[in-house]
């Protein structure tokens, strides 16, 4: 199986290196375009969140990505060593609350829950690991 | 990190129509400047903001709080603040945190401003 990865410091200098890399791994990897976006809308988010919030402001670390194609499923891994947060088990946001009364942030793991096919968070040898899949139909 | 923002603001049939003309949204400073643009368009008193996403294909969620940002100032002001031309993951991202609840959504800019001018 062909295993596309990149790492690079945790810092917001390389996060358009990070980003330009999942683009061209979901494309090499013929994912389709739909199936595509949305997995580089959720990979963007779970990106930007290790470099802002993993490290602290004075600690340098690494962020690691590795995407990789099974049949009609798209596999892809973020990994760091910063502080253990699983985006799993933080509660879903209110968005059916009006306007003014709607919390700023607080939607990004809600969306990328969403725009994925499964998520899911382990730690392993102080790595955390958060893994991102997308499935989709056969075509005949 | 993204695509310098370019906004292209224009003036039709009282709509100030708010071109984004980057093809990635995905730099948190970004965010603020698109924040703080839309905010101060509706506190400098115009009632009617129209954001064409059209050249936007690629968004990061920082961009729905900027939205959601803007979309309480416009309350505020007693304004309306939509949205045209989405691509089919970000219209995906709007439905998905809500934003389709608080912000009329058109297909093009001539749906949108026939629905909104004058109102």
């Amino acid at each position: 199986m062909n295993v596309l990865s990149l790492e690079k410091e945790a810092c917001g200098d390389n996060l358009k290196e990070l980003f330009a890399f999942v683009e061209q791994a979901l494309t090499s990897l013929n994912t389709p375009a739909s199936d595509r976006d949305k997995m580089m809308m959720a990979l963007d988010e779970a990106l930007t969140n290790v470099v802002l919030y993993a490290y602290p402001e004075n600690q340098r670390g690494t962020v690691g990505i590795r995407i990789c194609r099974n049949d009609n499923t798209i596999t892809a891994e973020v990994v760091d060593h910063g502080k253990p947060f699983d985006p799993t088990a933080h509660p879903a946001p209110d968005i059916t609350l009006p306007i003014e009364q709607r919390p700023i942030g607080g939607l990004g793991i809600h969306l990328m829950r969403n725009l994925v096919t499964s998520l899911r968070y382990y730690q392993k040898k102080g790595e955390n690991r958060l893994v991102l899949t997308t499935s989709w139909e056969k075509t005949i | 990190m993204s695509d310098a923002i370019l906004f292209v603001d224009e003036t039709r049939q009282d709509v100030k129509l708010v071109h984004v003309m980057a093809q990635r949204l995905l730099d948190p400073q970004q965010a603020d400047t698109l924040a703080r643009h839309l905010g101060g368009l509706f506190e400098s008193g115009v009632l009617c903001v129209l954001v064409d996403l059209g050249s936007v294909q690629r968004l990061s969620s920082i961009f729905f709080r900027s939205f959601i940002m803007a979309g309480k100032k416009a309350g505020e002001k007693k304004a309306k603040l939509a949205f045209c031309n989405l691509s089919p993951v970000i219209q995906e991202g709007f439905t998905i945190t809500g934003l389709t609840d608080l912000f009329p959504i058109y297909k093009n800019e001539n749906d949108a401003l026939s629905k909104l001018a004058g109102k």
